[in-house]
Order: C-alpha cells, then sequence, then structure tokens
C-alpha cells in the first residue's frame, strides 16, 4: 500500500466518523429534544392556575399520599419475593427454567390492564374458588387499598426479579464458593457474603420498582377501582380529571408525576444502577 | 354503534370512525381538538353542554336508557328496590358521578328517594365506565348496582333487573349531534338521518336500548 493510499484510506475513515458521529448523536438529540418539548408544553398548560386548583384539591392529595403510601409496601413485598428468587434464577440451574423464565417476563410484558382484569377473575367469589373462600369469610379485595398493593406488587414484582438477577448475574459466584468451601452452609453464604455485596444493587432496584408502582394505572382502575378519598391513587386521579375536561389540572398531575419519577430516577443512577430492564 | 357502522357503510359507502368514551370525556375531546363530525353522549346533559359552546348543528333522539338496578341472575339477595341499597350486607356499586352519565343519573335518582347519603355511604365501588358495573356483577364483586337497562340487557346469562321506584327514576336519553366541525357536513347529516330512523333505531332496540321512555322487558 502506498502511502497516498493510506492517506485517502484515513480520510475516508475520518469523514467516516464525522458522518456516524453526527448521525447518531443528531438522533439522539433528536429525541431528546421530543421529549423535553413535550414536558415543557405540559408543564406550561398546566399553568399556574391549574397547580394551584390541584394542590387545593383534596382528594389529589389524598390520592399522592396514597400512592406514595401504596408503592412503598409493594415495593417492600416486591423485594421480599425477588432477592431470593432472583438469587435462585442467577446461581442454579434446573430443569424448565426457560418456561419458569418466561412466566416471569409475562406481568413485564403483558398490557397492565390485562393484569387488572386478571384479578378480577382471579378474586372473583362467582369465578375462582379462591374469592369463593374469602367471600364465606366476609373478606373483600377488589375495591379495596390492599386491592391496590396487590396489583403493583403484580406488576413490578416481576421488574424487580429482573433488575435483581441482573444484579446478581454481575457478581461473580466466586466468593459465595469460597465461603462455601471455608464451612459456610448455602444460607449462611448468601446472607453473609452475597446479600451485602448486592446491597447497592438491590436498593436500586428497589427504586426502580417503587417508580414503577406509584405509575401503575391500567390494573388499579380496574381491580380497585378509583373512589375518591378510598382508591384513588395519582395515575387514576389524573385519569378522572382528564375524564371530566379538567385539562389544567391534569397536566399539573402529570408534571408531579414526572417530578416524582425523576427523582426516583437520579437516586436510581446515583447508587450505580444501570439503564437496563431486564 | 359497531352494527350502525357497518349497515350505513353498506349503504351509503361511507366509513365512520368511533372513538369510544365517557360522555364528559368525549366532550372534553371535542373541546379540544376541534375535531369530529357527529357526538353521542348519554345523557341528554352533554348535548346541551355541547350546544351552549355552540358546536351542534342537528340533533336527535335517538333512544332512552332507564336506570335499574342490575343484581346477580335469580336476584339472590333479594334486593327490591332502592331502599335495599343502603343495607351493609350488600356490595353495591354506582358510576361515577363526574366520568359518567349513569353516575350523575344515580345520584339524581337516589335523591329523588332521599337516599342519597346512606347509599353513597355504603357504596363499594364508583366505576369510571359503565360496563365496568355489569363486569362486577357478572364476577360476584358487586350484588347490586345502578345501570342502565340497556347494559343490563348485555349479560343476560348473568344479570337480572330490578326496577327503580317509578316516582323516583329518571329516564335519560340518548341524543345524537352532527357537530360544526364535520369536514363533509353532508356526509355527517346522511349518518344522523340514518341513526334517526326506524332502521338505524331498531338496531338500538335489537341491543338493548329502549325506544320509547317506557322499560321495556
Amino acid at each position: 500500500m502506498s502511502s497516498a493510499d493510506r492517506k485517502s484510506s484515513s480520510r475516508k475513515s475520518a469523514a467516516d466518523e464525522v458522518f456516524f458521529k453526527s448521525w447518531s448523536n443528531g438522533l439522539l438529540l433528536f429525541y431528546l429534544t421530543l421529549v423535553a418539548l413535550i414536558l415543557f408544553f405540559t408543564a406550561r398548560y398546566a399553568g399556574i392556575a391549574g397547580y394551584t386548583e390541584l394542590l387545593r384539591d383534596p382528594d389529589f392529595r389524598g390520592a399522592l399520599i396514597l400512592s406514595l403510601e401504596t408503592s412503598t409496601i409493594a415495593t417492600l413485598l416486591a423485594v421480599v419475593v425477588a432477592v431470593p428468587g432472583a438469587y435462585a434464577l442467577s446461581r442454579y440451574r434446573f430443569p424448565g427454567q426457560n418456561i419458569l423464565d418466561t412466566i416471569l417476563d409475562l406481568p413485564i410484558v403483558l398490557p397492565p390492564l390485562i393484569m387488572g382484569v386478571c384479578l378480577l377473575i382471579f378474586f372473583s367469589p362467582a369465578a375462582s374458588p379462591i374469592g369463593a373462600f374469602l367471600k364465606e369469610h366476609d373478606l373483600r379485595v377488589a375495591y379495596t387499598r390492599p386491592a391496590i398493593v396487590i396489583a403493583q406488587f403484580m406488576v413490578a414484582g416481576g421488574f424487580t426479579i429482573r433488575c435483581l438477577k441482573a444484579t446478581f448475574d454481575s457478581m461473580t459466584p466466586r466468593y459465595e464458593q469460597v465461603a462455601r468451601t471455608l464451612g459456610c452452609s448455602s444460607s449462611r453464604a448468601f446472607f453473609t457474603v452475597a446479600l451485602p455485596l448486592a446491597k447497592g444493587g438491590i436498593v436500586a432496584g428497589a427504586i426502580m420498582t417503587w417508580a414503577r408502582a406509584i405509575g401503575e394505572f391500567g390494573p388499579i382502575i380496574v381491580f380497585a377501582g378509583s373512589i375518591s378519598g378510598y382508591t384513588l391513587v395519582l395515575p387514576t386521579a389524573i385519569f378522572l380529571k382528564m375524564q371530566v375536561g379538567d385539562l389544567e389540572p391534569m397536566a399539573a398531575g402529570t408534571m408531579v408525576l414526572v417530578f416524582i419519577a425523576t427523582v426516583a430516577l437520579l437516586i436510581f443512577k446515583r447508587l450505580g444502577g444501570r439503564g437496563y430492564i431486564w | 354503534m359497531d352494527e350502525i357502522g357497518k349497515v350505513f357503510q353498506n349503504k351509503t359507502n361511507i366509513k365512520v370512525q368511533y372513538t369510544y368514551s365517557g360522555s364528559a370525556c368525549l366532550l372534553a375531546q371535542i373541546d379540544n381538538s376541534r375535531q369530529g363530525d357527529a357526538y353521542m353522549p348519554g345523557e341528554w346533559f352533554y348535548m346541551e353542554q355541547a350546544d351552549e359552546k355552540g358546536y351542534l348543528t342537528e340533533v336527535e333522539r335517538i333512544a332512552y336508557v332507564i336506570p335499574v338496578i342490575g343484581v346477580a341472575k335469580g336476584n339472590p339477595k333479594k334486593v327490591r328496590g332502592l331502599r335495599d341499597l343502603a343495607r351493609k350486607d350488600l356490595r353495591v356499586g354506582i358510576g361515577d358521578p363526574h366520568a359518567t352519565a349513569l353516575g350523575k343519573q344515580a345520584y339524581i335518582v337516589l335523591k329523588n328517594a332521599g337516599l342519597q347519603e346512606e347509599v353513597i355511604s355504603n357504596l363499594t365501588t364508583s366505576a369510571a365506565t359503565v360496563p365496568e358495573l355489569g363486569n362486577a356483577i357478572k364476577l360476584g364483586h358487586l350484588d347490586a348496582a345502578i345501570v342502565w337497562d340497556a347494559v343490563a340487557h348485555w349479560y343476560p346469562e348473568d344479570i337480572d333487573i330490578v326496577l327503580i321506584e317509578p316516582e323516583y327514576n329518571e329516564v335519560s336519553t340518548v341524543p345524537l349531534g352532527t357537530l360544526e366541525f364535520a369536514e363533509d357536513p353532508q356526509a355527517a347529516k346522511k349518518f344522523l338521518d340514518f341513526v334517526a330512523s326506524d332502521e338505524g333505531k331498531a338496531i338500538f332496540k335489537k341491543h338493548g336500548y329502549s325506544l320509547t321512555p317506557n322499560l321495556e322487558l
């Protein structure tokens, strides 16, 4: 290869570099601008009146508090189930693992509304033995506050397991193996070695679960209803505002959710969480 | 409405596109988008609102919907009338009074009967959409709900109707109106005329809607 050839090929690759960079960065910038503009116009549309009307509305304040409470409880439940579950998925190989894995993905990929319908059927006194049993003991689940937590837990739980499995996958199993060769039982190796190492990932996963739970809408409105002062949560309150044509408070409520999600994401990133979903 | 759209299209070659939602929500959508050829709320009240805003060009009464109490087949809880909806052993639902015409009407009916407070405090749920109530009765989550007679007719196997005392009840009119935003006003007018014709109304009747203000069982 002559030096002239080399020059032209390096020039070509430099041109290619510039083109590729501006192309990929340009598209990214386009998308970012779009997101920013959408949020900006929504925030502006709400207007000062929208925000003040919203914050004065006792139904909305109640919905905000209930959202914070239920998504926190749902997250705690999800983490309790997901930590050992994700650990097992990550460390052990067993027959049918693929099928199990697929079932775990279902709550994540199915439209959340469908989960609400499934829960209504699952707890139906007319269509399910579990519902019939609960009714016999005069226990009601549908259209109650626990129904909100169940709906959030079911949808966000699969997501928590995915998040935490990624954490355990990224940790080498060698430390636990060493602990076991030194005489630790499997459970002791899990609690004293794996768990402390995974702490950051677990907290990050919990925050993402919480953000997901607080934004949950479809299964809640179907399974828990939207009763003001009882089962009305933030996303359903925003939806009802739209239903009655109160668009300014609706936009304001949307910005409250955006704010909560942003804070959660920032904490997530701060704790070293990565942008994976599963 | 789907069936009406098909029959209408076969006749005229005009394709009808529907957006289904609660009456108030649809009105808000019209308000914001300034689009649409025709509007069909579940209650005359919303038509008046649309008219006040000057959106309507022509309106026809199409059918009547009558509040009834929907209960599980065979009426196992022996619901006999509005007063029973205050019973503590019943799980009762009505429509959300802001989001649905049905809920608004239910509040009026209960007020007529002087039972508003007692029943509202006894509610298990207030639904954001009407079919939710029918589904909840079918699945056994509710023992009774104030629904439209037409809705109860959608569940012939699962839901029985208990009549509301006529002295308290208020019948609703389902109107259809053409909008001034119509891109093709002639096509919109054709659609209105077809739905209001005997042929169009017969389709409503087939689906459980009353064509007179009296309940047809």
